[in-house]
């Protein structure tokens, strides 16, 4: 009897666990999206063989009518007035405020004129990310462009092109979704303690001890904090340029974590012992402080 | 450096055809080259093969040991793919399973890639070849729509599609409707580039013949275009799959793809962490087969856009 048992937990089928319930749902969606397809094919078909039918001169411009109409009514629904309606939007605030007699909150909407655009390029949050655009804009196409170009060069003169060259396309079929849970959650992982999880981090732990926070260090923050002096807080230029300057090795890491980061970094220790490394300001959760405790951080590796 | 001095010999001295091909052939291809080339396709590969590899980490170790770690003491399961495929895939053990998603994304998908093929080729077959008042001037403009957001369009699109008007929202068929119509611009242009360069005699042939724009449409355009149609098909295949953002703001708790569940728990540092990597590869595997699969049209539609023909 017990070998059936197992055998019959083996050959568990998991099917059968989800119920009846949801193979009907799921069929019905299979079956609504294969009905879909189907109708649309043949009202499609229907209407250009319908204007097949007319006869004489008017056929022709029917049948344009036909091909075209579609796509220019969807177009137009779909982006044009959306993209007309989004601007004139962005001239305008909507408010909810009571209704001076009834008391009954209504939404109400009023021409600003060009309000929501100096809000938008006063604002430090928004200019940040303006900011950032073109940054990303830049870096992107330049380092991909690079990447891509010294790949032809060499795939152009290598053997097995097409498989080589199918391995580096395969990353077009993966998700931004994907693509961040393996960044995020693999090659960039990092452990306070313990061996490290994520692949660079490992990779680097015999060369250098200490994990390193990689999505912390924003380039793009060392770029504008470099380039720009005026654009944001001083805290990066502080950390950065005091972490360095003295001589605690692992301020050019610290001193670039941004403040989201180190609040990241302080639930992370809930779960994690405390690293011997915070002590060059990661605990501090304000960042303010956080560039004091580099000051105080002392000289040396506090490595291993 | 090479490639140039290569092509020298080849116009200077004019040696027999197979024997010129065969000497460019050996002096193109450099064991240095093909290492470089074989070391960036490994480094470009091992992201993913780090997700399939930490996908099979058992929960409990998933915090504290890394892939290699496992893999050098046998650890490895197929657990993980289990319990998210068909018992739960969520923050918490009652969470509806990931195969409940699988299936929404294929409903979500094909619908969405047949539309707007279908739409677009018949609009460029128009814009190609039925001169009418105009018709540059709306070639341009949907040309310049893929200019436009589609973020700049989601609120007034869904407006129109939400319950005060339409009541699509939600919906599959809301969903299909904004993916086709955020696919339109590029598929009635990738398309016109191609049926532009269907020879010109095969369609007057046809029309002395008396063929109206419908039978030229089923006869001869639907036939020739066929490939521009598939590395068309792929493409939107590939985008609407991967999308996020679309089937989020146009769909709901019915109609949500694997992308928006995995979104909601990747990055978490919750107890089912370890259900995210195992959920993220399973949402690869569908677009991994149609790219591997069908990649010749792939390339070829890459290069649809750029070259006559």
């Amino acid at each position: 009897m017990g070998s059936t048992e197992l055998l019959a937990a083996g050959l568990r089928v998991p099917a059968a666990d989800l119920g009846a319930d949801f193979w009907a749902d799921q069929g019905k969606n299979l079956l609504f999206g294969a009905v879909a397809i189907v109708a649309f094919i043949a009202i499609v078909a229907l209407i250009m063989f319908g204007a097949d039918l007319i006869k004489g001169r008017a056929r022709d411009r029917v049948q344009l009518v036909v091909l075209v109409a579609p796509v220019l009514i969807l177009l137009g629904i779909g982006l044009v007035y959306p993209a007309i309606d989004t601007a004139w939007l962005s001239f305008n605030e909507i408010s909810q405020e009571p209704d001076p007699d009834t008391g009954i909150y209504t939404t109400a909407m009023s021409f600003v004129g060009l309000d929501n655009y100096r809000f938008a390029f006063t604002d430090p949050g928004t200019l940040r990310t303006i900011l950032n655009t073109f940054v990303w804009m830049i870096l992107v196409p330049l380092l991909s462009t690079g990447f891509g170009l010294a790949y032809a060069v060499f795939i152009d003169k290598a053997k097995g092109e097409k498989v080589l060259k199918s391995l580096v396309f395969m990353p077009m079929a993966i998700s931004l979704v994907g693509a961040s849970v393996i960044w995020g959650n693999i090659m960039y992982d990092y452990n306070q303690v313990g061996e490290q999880t994520g692949m660079l981090n490992a990779l680097r732990e015999p060369v250098r001890h200490g994990p390193l926070q990689l999505p912390a260090r924003q380039p793009v923050e060392h770029l504008l904090a470099h380039r720009h002096p005026g654009v944001d807080s001083d805290r990066f230029r502080d950390g950065d340029s005091l972490g360095s300057h003295q001589g605690c090795p692992a301020g050019d890491e610290r001193g670039g974590v941004s403040r989201r980061r180190q609040r990241v970094a302080a639930v992370l220790e809930d779960h994690h012992a405390v690293d011997p490394l915070h002590d060059c300001g990661g605990p501090h959760h304000d960042h303010d402080h956080g560039a004091q405790g580099l000051r105080h951080c002392p000289h040396g590796h506090p490595g291993p | 450096m090479s490639a140039t001095e290569s092509l020298e010999p080849a116009v200077v001295d004019p040696a027999p055809k197979p024997d010129r091909a065969a000497k460019a052939k050996e002096r193109l291809s450099s064991p240095w080259a093909t290492a470089a080339a074989i070391i960036i396709a490994v480094v470009w590969t091992i992201p993913t093969v780090a997700l399939f590899m930490t996908s099979l980490i058992p929960g409990d170790r998933y915090r504290t040991d890394a892939w290699w770690t496992v893999m050098a003491d046998g650890g490895l399961t197929f657990a993980n793919f289990n319990q998210v495929l068909f018992d739960s895939f969520g923050d918490n053990s009652t969470a509806p399973p990931l195969l409940e998603y699988v299936f929404n994304s294929i409903v979500v998908t094909v619908p969405a890639v047949v539309f707007p093929v279908v739409l677009g080729l018949m609009a460029a077959y128009a814009f190609a070849w039925i001169p009418f008042k105009g018709s540059n001037f709306l070639f341009v403009l949907i040309f310049a729509l893929q200019v436009v957001p589609l973020q700049a369009a989601l609120i007034p699109l869904l407006r129109i599609l939400g319950p005060e008007n339409l009541g699509l929202a939600g919906e599959f068929s809301g969903v299909w409707i904004a993916h086709t119509i955020f696919a339109l611009p590029l598929s009635v242009f990738l398309l016109h580039n191609f049926v532009a360069h269907i020879p010109r005699e095969v369609l007057e042939a046809a029309r002395v013949d008396g063929a109206s724009h419908t039978q030229m449409f089923f006869r001869i355009i639907i036939p020739l275009s066929l490939p521009a149609v598939a590395s068309l098909a792929i493409f939107q295949f590939l985008w609407v799959w991967n999308d996020l953002l679309v089937s989020a703001v146009f769909g709901s708790a019915n109609t949500y793809p694997l992308t928006y569940p995995i979104s909601n728990l990747a990055g978490d540092y919750g107890q089912y962490a370890y259900l995210v990597p195992p959920a993220a590869f399973i949402s690869m595997i569908i677009p991994l087969i149609v790219f591997f699969s069908l990649q010749r049209y792939f390339v070829r539609g890459l290069l649809a856009g750029s070259t006559k023909g």
